[in-house]
């Protein structure tokens, strides 16, 4: 087994070492496949993109993206074609869109499984650059037992490294580590390589190497047809980068220079310079504000092999450097010197097994301000490519072995030159990713402490009564409270003539709808009364007392005005005297005959009553009719009924000798005759008193 | 002897007199109390007639007759609660418990406007003296519940919504709030059913479809939470608690898009609800929208000075966007205001 070693001398030469480790199958695209029989348009375009593809394809893995341009356009024609889907899938695995690879590959697998020799070392290059572990060595193992024994013994490549470096990715995918990788955006990256970044001790520049194209220096590296490096810097500007500027370094070199170290006090500059000595590293000094023409390191640092990247103990009293000299491992390793008592650096040693390996190790950075060693190997537990390591020295002074930083800040690609922040909080670094802006880009790795909760804010109104208050629940039911709302007749009985108070007046109330008497009282020494009577309607009231004739009358107290709660209603009776008449209002005959009729009950009781009260008087009971009639007729009915009243009375124990009775026909008018409601009044019974 | 008569015989007649007076004073004063009662009853019909003014004018009456008549203070009260006259409202029921301290109504009414000043515990003891007294109608435990609720007393709560719901049974808020005290108590399949009859009783209660959405997050049922919140949107699209709680219910299924356009709503509907902002921002977070997502909790904590949770999560997305110094004040700030979580950020910012 051969390892592959770079021997270009140039710093980028690892940058090459990209996903195709080996000189991948040129397979021919033949006519006959690419044709399609029925579609002659747009043939001879397309047959013409890809005999410029295969030309460029056929130069090297540098015209690769330009060939896969050709490629691409063939392909609109047709692509169904196994090999040209081989063809572009091999292109863009040697670009940064490598994630495009897998599409074509697959379809060109599937179109012809005999695509090329090497397919399924390429599909396993691809699957495995994509994070797909299980396609990758499913399809290493398919390409390696493609080989036999004696095969197997001259391939190029370690297939076993393959498979155990995606085993190892599956573990460290399975558990990412908790950073955020920002790519360093447009004003810093650019369409071509970009990598390298140190910052300067003052985190205030940022110095990186890039592959563009500038004014003066547009001359292509003859290896991979990029541009030669140049050095950059940006300047800090709140919390971004300004737009770089080429570094005016005085080196002068026509090829290949890029900045690899600064030291910590910010006065010197470490370069590497491809054009001398097969790759040294050139230091500048800062001398009043410019940088002076870089010299090499002194010391035993450099050799006539190639030395690319440096770094400093924070004291700068110790160093690691990587290199291919002397003592190496195998290709680039990492040394170590220090500063004598004499301040003259050590003779350099190689750190040994434990931290170089037989693959090449590079990017070499020492922690601002601790003793850790970040740099980036292709061997230990590497996921692909170059992957990031850190070694830590103990209190002993012993590194540890190394230890892969996860992903995502590794992948199966290139991921290198590390530079840790003091804080641990952030790093810079070059890597390719899928949100880069072409080829290598600077990226900002920000390292995130432990798991945290994000906080959601939600919130109920759990009572409704909160949301919306139930409207003067209260006021539903009102007090009432139970007032006595019976009135009162109150007043006073009085002589007719003198207007003397009657005491002992007894006062009846009689409900004229219920013929009863709802209330009775008597007049006090005054005269007054009261009564209190259920509600403000239209009663009977009769009034007695002794020596006076009986009263008895409707009493309108409907029409009356009550005051506190009172209706007044006075009586004036009149006293029995000789000749003192009263109209007996409530006897009713039977029409035009003498027959009493029951409802005259009262008024003949209330009569008697009088006579049985006053034993002395004798009355005259007297009969008046109204005009209509003869009067002889009138007279008799008259007389008749006044003699019906006295036979009343006389059976209700009055004597015979009290009472005479008389008929005065229609002679004594009270009324007028010529209305009705006249003659009404005009038939009637009378009293008069002839002696007391 | 004869002295001792003619004594005798003066204080008898004095006495007569005075007995005569006393029975005519009485007379008046059950005159006037009567004369105030029907005042009283005409403004009581007044009231009835939601003539409040009138009313007021007639108890005013009332109570110029018979300023030891307890009811006119009582339902004037009521009138000057309506008002929003709460010291003047306060003032009458502390006089009508003064005349009359067997006055449920009144203890009652005072609790009320201590509920409505938010002082529980004053207007828990009233209720309790209203109750007590006599007036317990289910209103009486109903807000008596309220208030055990309001001081985190939930058994207590359940209760006295149990109580409520007993003399109405149709009586939807108690069905609502006993629910949510099933809920504070850890019975969320008792509280969805509780919810389920106040929507029953009454389907306005648009909280109640939100309540019952958190209470089936609580159970796991997360569709079943999202069908509720967005019936409670529907009843009321301005419901923007709801809206909020639905995006919280699809942020909690991953479904961050629909999260994001549900905050986005509410804080169109109000601008200035501070939560929206905060699940925005995490939202945002969750987007790996970083600097978006600092914006809304910027906008959050400016509404919210107060709001530890938005510090925490601003310090989140300050940390991703690599601003630690920013982050690290930011948990200090939650810190300080009670997020306990913060502490053991803090380390990383040593």
């Amino acid at each position: 087994m051969k390892i592959i070693k770079s021997t270009i001398l140039s710093f980028i030469t690892l940058l090459l070492i990209g996903p195709l480790s080996i000189a991948q199958e040129n397979i021919k695209i033949k006519k006959s496949d690419f044709q399609i029989e029925i579609k002659e348009v747009g043939f001879k375009e397309a047959w013409k993109e890809i005999k410029e593809g295969e030309k460029l394809f056929t130069a090297g893995l540098g015209t690769f993206p330009n060939a896969l341009e050709h490629y691409l356009k063939a392909n609109k024609y047709n692509s169904d074609c196994a090999e040209l889907n081989y063809k572009i899938g091999v292109c863009y695995l040697a670009t940064d869109k490598f994630y495009h690879a897998t599409q074509y590959l697959e379809k060109a697998y599937l179109k012809d499984n005999n695509v090329a020799g090497d397919v399924h070392y390429i599909l396993a290059r691809a699957y495995h650059l994509n994070l797909d572990f299980d396609n990758a060595i499913e399809n290493y193992k398919a390409y390696y037992s493609s080989f036999s024994v004696k095969e197997l013994e001259k391939l190029e490549i370690n297939i076993d490294k393959f498979i155990k470096e995606c085993k190892f990715g599956k573990e460290l995918v399975n558990s990412p580590d908790r950073v955020i990788i920002n790519n360093l955006g447009p004003r810093i990256n650019s369409e071509y390589d970009d990598y390298n970044p140190v910052l300067h001790p003052n985190q205030d520049q940022l110095y990186f190497t890039s592959r563009r194209e500038t004014e003066n220096k547009d001359k292509r590296y003859e290896a991979d047809n990029k541009f030669f490096e140049n050095i950059f810097v940006s300047k800090q500007a709140g919390e971004l980068w300004k737009k770089p500027k080429m570094l005016d370094n005085k080196m002068d070199s026509k090829n290949n220079e890029s900045v690899v170290a600064i030291s910590p006090d910010g006065n010197r500059i470490y370069l590497y310079n491809g054009d001398e000595n097969g790759g040294d590293i050139m230091v500048s000094e800062l001398k009043k504000g410019n940088w002076k023409s870089p010299k090499g390191i002194s010391g035993k640092i450099l050799s006539k092999y190639k030395e690319t990247t440096i770094t400093f103990s924070p004291e700068g009293n110790e160093m690691f450097f990587v290199s291919n000299q002397y003592g190496s491992i195998g290709g680039m390793d990492i040394f170590y010197s220090k500063l004598d008592e004499k301040e003259k650096w050590t003779e350099p040693t190689n750190m040994g097994a434990a931290i170089n390996t037989i693959y090449d190790e590079e990017g070499v950075s020492w922690h601002p301000k601790e003793d850790k060693v970040y740099f980036s190997s292709q061997g230990f537990n590497s996921m692909g490519g170059f992957d990031v390591f850190v070694m830590e020295r103990d209190e002993n002074g012993m590194w540890s072995s190394p230890e892969n930083l996860g992903y995502p800040v590794n992948t199966p690609n290139d991921d290198l030159f590390l530079k840790m922040d003091e804080n641990n909080k952030y790093a810079y670094y070059s890597s390719v990713r899928d949100n880069g802006f072409g080829g290598k880009d600077l990226y900002k790795i920000i390292f995130l402490g432990e798991e945290k909760e994000l906080k959601l804010s939600k919130e109920d109104i759990f009572l409704a009564w909160n949301h919306k208050p139930i409207d003067d629940l209260f006021y539903h039911n009102p007090n009432e409270v139970k007032v006595d709302t019976a009135l009162f007749m109150i007043g006073f009985v009085t002589d007719s003539k003198t207007a003397e108070p009657i005491k002992l007046a007894k006062i009846e109330v009689i409900d004229l709808e219920l013929s009863q008497v709802i209330a009775t009282g008597l007049a006090d020494t005054a005269g007054a009364y009261q009564l209190k009577i259920p509600k403000k309607k239209d009663f009977g009231v009769e009034v007695t007392a002794k020596d006076y004739l009986f009263f008895v009358e409707i009493a309108y107290l409907s029409q009356k005005q009550v005051v506190d709660s009172k209706i007044q209603a006075n009586f004036q009776l009149d006293k029995i005297d000789v000749g003192a008449k009263m109209v007996l209002n409530n006897i009713f005959f039977e029409t035009n005959k003498a027959t009493i009729k029951p409802e005259s009950t009262t008024e003949l009781e209330r009569l008697a009553n009088l006579l049985i009260e006053n034993p002395t008087i004798r009355l005259e009971i007297s009969g008046h009719t109204d005009n209509v009639g003869s009067y002889r007729a009138n007279q008799k009915l008259s007389e008749s009924r006044a003699k019906s009243v006295v036979e009343y009375l006389v059976s209700k124990g009055v004597g015979s000798s009290r009472l005479e009775y008389k008929g005065y026909s229609f002679n004594q008018p009270i009324a007028d005759n010529n209305t009705a409601e006249g003659r009404s009044q005009n038939r009637r019974v009378e009293f008069k008193v002839l002696s007391k | 002897m004869k002295k001792t008569f003619i004594t005798l015989l003066v204080l008898l007649t004095s006495l007569t007199m005075f007995s005569q007076s006393q029975a005519s004073l009485e007379e008046e004063i059950k005159e006037l109390r009567k004369k105030a009662k029907l005042i009283y009853n005409e403004g009581v019909r007044l009231a009835i007639d939601e003539k409040y003014t009138e009313a007021h004018l007639k108890f005013d009456e009332a109570l110029y007759i018979l300023p030891e008549f307890d009811l006119p203070y009582l339902e004037r009260a009521k009138i000057k609660i309506l008002n929003q006259e709460f010291d003047l409202a306060m003032n009458d029921v502390a006089k009508a418990i003064e005349i009359n301290e067997e006055l449920g109504e009144a203890f009652y009414i005072r609790a009320y406007m201590k509920l409505l000043m938010k002082d529980y515990q004053s207007a828990l003891t009233d209720f309790t003296h209203a109750i007590q007294k006599g007036h317990s109608k289910s209103e009486a435990y109903y807000y008596r519940g309220l208030m055990y609720f309001e001081m985190n007393d939930y058994n207590s709560a359940l209760i006295d919504f149990t109580l409520a719901i007993d003399k109405n049974y149709d009586f939807a808020y108690a069905y609502n709030e006993r629910a949510s005290s099933k809920r504070m108590l850890g019975d969320y399949h008792g509280a969805i059913h509780d919810y389920k009859q106040a929507l029953a009783y009454d389907s306005t209660i648009v909280i109640a479809y939100d309540n019952m959405g958190s209470c089936k997050i609580k159970t796991g049922d997360f569709q079943g939470a999202i069908e509720d919140y967005t019936k409670a949107v529907q009843k009321d699209p301005e419901y923007f608690i709801a809206l909020n709680n639905r995006g919280v219910a699809y942020y909690q299924m991953g479904d961050f898009e629909a999260a994001l356009k549900d905050f986005t709503r509410v804080v169109e509907i109000n601008k200035e609800y501070a939560p929206a902002y905060n699940n925005m921002g995490i939202t945002k977070i969750k987007m790996e929208n970083y600097l978006g997502a600092e914006k809304d909790l910027d906008m959050a904590i400016e509404l919210n000075t107060e709001y530890g949770e938005a510090y925490m999560n601003r310090g989140y997305a300050k940390e991703f966007l690599g601003k630690f110094p920013g982050a690290c004040a930011d948990w200090k700030k939650a810190l300080e205001l009670g997020i306990e979580e913060a502490e053991k950020y803090m380390t990383e910012c040593e």
